[in-house]
């Protein structure tokens, strides 16, 4: 028998009070013993759950190996280690973060184990590394964001510079950084505003435009603003974002001087170009416009009043402008403000406009319009990232103050003023009243006190503890830890001091009994006889020791009590603000793309884990790109890590959509696994990802699968014809190890599976996995649309999982090539069981909704599939094992069409007479409803008996408007 | 689906929301005749939030009408949403049993029948 020394007694029961994690290993690394403290962190409530299991069970798979070397070097050198940190697991999705000293156990001279001492770093761990995380979000930004940034300490020094930076100023981060800012930004009106910017910690920001000479000599005009960051309460500095206005400006200048000659140049300039009569009306616009706003032509536009423009939100602010200029006749040197496409789209837009001077008067005004969006972008994901950050900062302060006042005491009042109820109950006393330590004044506080009587009758026992700790009797209670009895009669010295007290107050006797946990008094309860000649027994004593001893637990519950649901606030608190972040970022629509068609599904776990998807056309390369990823880590962190990851993944592809696709995947998913080993390796996030680029027109796919799932390719034959596993590391890993591309056809009917391994991680009730096998086998078979099979493997996992909590996320992405001239059609097959109702009408509404059908007929569909399905349900396999009952929804050009098939009992809806829906109570009958409601709601109900099977099917004819 | 039970003077109060099918209305039948059949014969069925009826449904609505009015009570129902009440109208329940568009005017039409 391996036990432990430690199986003894007392020394297990110290072990398990103290707060951190003890845990005994032998030499293979199985658990010869745990304390409680560490069993409780794992979700386990009892030891022999722990006992005999290996703790590499409880280890985070990336500190796997790091912790079997650091045993393996305990156990064969006889020397502890040092204190490493390593990520728990246990069960129910528990973990925590432990620091860990592990020590060699040794006997006779040999090591048998090690034994290891665990703390808890869960919360510092977090929160150092959400700030890690929040510092390299923005850094991600400022590296993508299309206008020079640089950041500046409080003394003006630059800190970091971005690409656009080095670009427009012409040099290295090298030659920038450390260097004073107005090195760069040397014209006096922009270093003036820069260093009285500068000194203040002012909120506002700053917009200041001037000439500035650049490190090659060239001129330019610049637009500089400038924005204090704060992330928490780390400051970052300044922000100064330097806009390259100068082609603004020249056209500007040129508008203004000349007025002939210029319509054929016009059409050659990058920006819009508009010209407006006094009263709004356009007069002519340039071809620019015409594409920026999405008009069919020039003639279109001119002729309409500007109004249609302008975002309707701003066309006073604009009308104001406007007016201005007229009365002014200065021009608007630059109008934030959005306009419209002819669709009713919205775009950032910077208006530039000057009057049109016709001997002396204004007859009209011409401008151009800049589309500004990208930088608008920019400039709102970095405000919206600091507005999280800052707002995440706020929050944790109020919940922490929230917090500590609710443990220190709400609850604790409720329990000493029911103790002090129940004292009087339990002893024939007057009155009872709870008093606490008070440490640093080395003094008794009054907490609660409750008399049979009025308050003023037992004011005096309040006074009682209101003496200082010299009082010998009070230091034998609290300092002793021993019951004092004090009588108004007895000659001891101590009761001396009391005796005028006692006189005045009535008291004949008192019992001073200390309240004690984990051996330290917090306090005492003293109860008060003012009866004449009453007094208290010695086995009074012992009953008034327990119950106090009750009480006292009581409060350290309450204390427990209080810091876990602060804890627990915290956490869901992060949960929410993970959910936000990660919802904020699925796509919001799946574009159509012709001859194809996607299906996704996700739902979220309890916790946030980071799995996401992202489906979206790759700029005007005409491909689709599409992935499937999965962060391996929770909470906040991961999410943030996860919005990093999908907006690098879409500016990347962006970025080469010139390439061919398997360049470009390749650049892109390098490119993006460079950034983030490089800014990320400290954080240790990686995830796996399958991303796949299709060009629809060819039919090819292109795609990397990154440490992920395999993704399946179904035939139209319904075999798994492909699986497309793994050709390269997980994101994050490594930036030396390459991405292979692959590529294959897709041919009319193939669908591609992509998912995460919270389906195949899936558990029952009884903990078994659902596992890859399974999905594969639930996968194969022949699917008439992407949303037939997406639709059943989610359904299937549900089933799986039943009342078990989703421990993991859940994302699934179906993209099938349509056949030629097939019938738009879903399909779903489930057991005829009453569990699966809602199901096959959810499914036959969501079909209806998916073909673009109105919602009343909509509506119709799913309940006629609803009572034509109970029916089958109900009746159809009565006497027989339940079948299976498929239902199929079809999309026609006149018609939507539901045909169910089942092998169940011959079915003749027309036999089936109709109910009697007179309006006596009595008479009607009750049965035949259903059916007779199908026949109101449907146009057509043809049944059919095929080869053993009932195939009913319901038509509702459709007028395309 | 939700069920619950309260009691208005002499009226019963049934607030069912959810959704309301083959699977669920056995559920409505059992609970009324625990919690409802046995207290009171006048009956308000609180239909708010309830965003989907079958005739499985109505068939149980039907049930119990009748069998409050065969111990000389009735049923009546209030808050209908609009995918319900179709459901209502095509089955013609809504000729047997009197509709209200608040809780407070079906429960108030028991009290002007009694005077």
């Amino acid at each position: 028998m391996n036990t432990s020394p430690f199986e003894k007694g007392s020394t297990v029961e110290f072990l398990d009070e103290i707060p951190d994690g003890y845990v005994e290993a032998d030499r293979d690394g199985r658990v010869t013993f745990a304390n409680l403290s560490f069993i409780k962190a794992l979700g386990f409530s009892e030891r022999k759950e722990i006992i005999g299991k290996h703790l590499w069970m409880f280890t985070r798979k990336q500190y796997l190996r790091g912790m079997k070397l650091t045993y393996q070097t305990v156990i064969e050198s006889g020397l502890p280690s040092d204190y490493v940190q390593i990520i728990y697991d246990g069960k129910n999705g528990y973990y925590f973060v432990g620091e860990a000293a592990i020590s060699p156990l040794q006997e006779h001279g040999k090591v048998r184990g090690t034994r290891s001492m665990v703390r808890d770093v869960t919360h510092r761990f977090e929160t150092e590394r959400e700030r890690a995380f929040q510092k390299d979000f923005l850094d991600a930004l400022l590296y993508q964001a299309p206008i020079a940034i640089a950041t500046i300490d409080k003394t003006l020094k630059i800190s970091l510079v971005n690409p656009a930076f080095q670009r427009l100023f012409r040099c290295s981060a090298e030659e920038a950084e450390g260097k004073p800012m107005e090195h760069f930004l040397s014209a006096t009106e922009l270093k003036d505003r820069l260093n009285e910017y500068g000194g203040q910690r002012s909120p506002d920001t700053a917009f200041i435009s001037g000439q500035q000479r650049l490190n090659n000599g060239a001129m330019a005009e610049l637009e500089v603003s400038v924005q204090p960051f704060f992330a928490g309460s780390i400051n970052y500095g300044h922000l100064v974002f330097c806009n390259d206005i100068t082609d603004v400006r020249k056209a500007e200048v040129e508008l203004v001087n000349t007025t002939t000659a210029y319509r054929s140049v016009l059409d050659t300039l990058q920006d819009a170009y508009f010209e407006a009569d006094a009263r709004g009306y356009i007069t002519y616009v340039n071809q620019p416009l015409v594409e920026a706003t999405r008009y069919d032509s020039k003639e279109d536009l001119i002729g309409l009043h500007f109004r249609h423009l302008v975002d309707y939100d701003s066309r006073i602010f604009f009308l104001n402008a406007f007016k201005k200029l007229f009365e002014t006749r200065q021009p608007i040197r630059s109008l934030q403000i959005p306009y419209l496409t002819k669709a009713g789209t919205r775009f950032s837009s910077e208006v530039v406009a000057s009057p049109i001077i016709d001997e002396g008067i204004v007859t009209g005004t011409r401008g151009i319009i800049r589309d500004v969006s990208a930088r608008v972008q920019a400039e709102e994901l970095l405000k919206a990232a600091k507005e999280a950050a800052e707002s995440r900062a706020r929050e944790l302060t109020s919940l922490n103050r929230l917090a500590q006042q609710v443990s220190r005491s709400l609850n604790l009042r409720e329990i000493l003023e029911t103790a002090c109820r129940e004292m009087t109950r339990i002893f024939p006393v007057q009155s009872a009243t709870v008093a606490l330590m008070d440490h640093k004044n080395h003094l008794l506080k009054v907490k609660a006190s409750y008399g049979k009587r009025s308050p003023d009758r037992f004011s005096g026992d309040q006074m009682i503890f209101g003496e200082p700790l010299d009082n010998e009797v009070l230091r034998d209670v609290i300092e002793e830890k021993q019951v004092q009895i004090v009588t108004g009669e007895g000659g001891d010295a101590a009761a001396e001091r009391w005796k005028a007290l006692f006189g005045e107050s009535g008291i004949k006797a008192l019992m001073l009994v200390p309240l004690i946990t984990r051996g330290e008094t917090l306090g005492c309860i003293g109860m008060v006889h003012r009866k004449p000649g009453a007094l208290f027994h010695p086995d009074q004593v012992e009953l008034a020791e327990t119950v106090t001893s009750q009480i006292a637990s009581a409060m350290e519950n309450a204390r427990l009590y209080a810091q876990t649901e602060r804890a627990l606030d915290v956490a869901e608190r992060d949960l929410e603000i993970g959910r936000e972040i990660q919802s904020g970022f699925f796509p919001r629509s799946i574009p159509s793309i012709q001859g194809w068609e996607i299906a996704t599904f996700f739902r979220a776990a309890r916790q946030v884990s980071g799995d996401f998807y992202d489906v979206y056309p790759i700029g005007k390369s005409g491909y689709t790109g599409w992935l499937v990823a999965d962060v391996c880590d929770k909470g906040v962190g991961a999410a943030l890590f996860m919005v990093l990851l999908r907006s690098l993944i879409r500016s990347s592809s962006e970025q080469s959509g010139d390439l061919p696709p398997g360049e470009l995947l390749q650049e892109t998913i390098s490119r993006v696994n460079n950034y983030v080993v490089r800014l990320h390796g400290r954080s240790n996030m990686f995830a796996t990802l399958f991303m796949g680029i299709l060009d629809p027109d060819r039919g090819h796919l292109h795609y990397i699968n990154a440490g992920h799932e395999p993704a399946l390719v179904i035939g139209p034959s319904g075999m798994i014809i492909n699986e497309l596993i793994p050709t390269g590391p997980a994101i994050g890993f490594s930036d030396e190890i390459p991405f292979e591309v692959g590529d294959l056809p897709l041919l009319p009917g193939e669908i591609v599976i992509s998912y995460t391994d919270g389906f195949s991680e899936a558990r029952d009730m009884q903990c078994l996995m659902y596992s890859g096998e399974r999905f594969i086998r639930e996968a194969t078979g022949v699917w008439p649309s992407a949303y037939s099979v997406v639709k059943h493997l989610e359904l299937d996992v549900f089933s799986h999982m039943g009342d078990q909590v989703q421990l993991d996320d859940l994302t699934l992405v179906g993209l099938r090539r349509k056949q030629d001239k097939e019938v738009p059609c879903h399909r779903l097959t489930r057991k005829a069981e009453l569990k699966n109702l809602s199901h096959f009408r959810n499914f036959v509404a969501e079909s209806c909704r998916l073909f673009q059908v109105e919602e009343e007929i909509t509506e119709s569909m799913k309940m006629a599939a609803d009572e034509i399905c109970s029916n089958v349900i109900l009746h159809g396999y009565q006497g027989l094992p339940a079948g299976d009952l498929t239902v199929t929804v079809e999309y026609h050009e006149s018609e939507v069409r539901i045909v169910t098939e089942d092998a169940g009992h011959p079915f003749h809806p027309e036999v089936t007479s109709g109910p009697d829906l007179g309006n006596d109570i009595n008479k009607r009958k009750i049965g035949g409803l259903g059916i007779y409601m199908v026949k109101e709601l449907m146009d057509e109900i043809v049944h059919e008996r095929k080869s053993g099977k009932n195939h009913l099917t319901f038509k509702k004819y459709i007028h395309h408007h | 689906m939700k069920l619950s039970v309260q009691q208005i003077g002499a009226v019963s109060v049934l607030n069912i929301s959810g959704e309301l099918d083959a699977r669920t209305a056995p559920q409505v039948n059992s609970f009324f005749q625990d919690k409802v059949a046995s207290h009171s014969t006048n009956v308000v069925v609180n239909l708010k939030g309830l965003e989907y009826s079958s005739s499985a449904g109505i068939r149980v609505f039907l049930g119990m009408a009748r069998e409050m009015r065969n111990q000389g009570g009735d049923l009546r129902i209030a808050e209908v949403d609009p995918r319900v009440d179709k459901v209502f109208r095509l089955s013609k329940f809504d000729k047997i049993v009197r509709i209200f568009p608040a809780v407070d005017d079906a429960v108030q039409s028991f009290q002007s029948d009694s005077r």
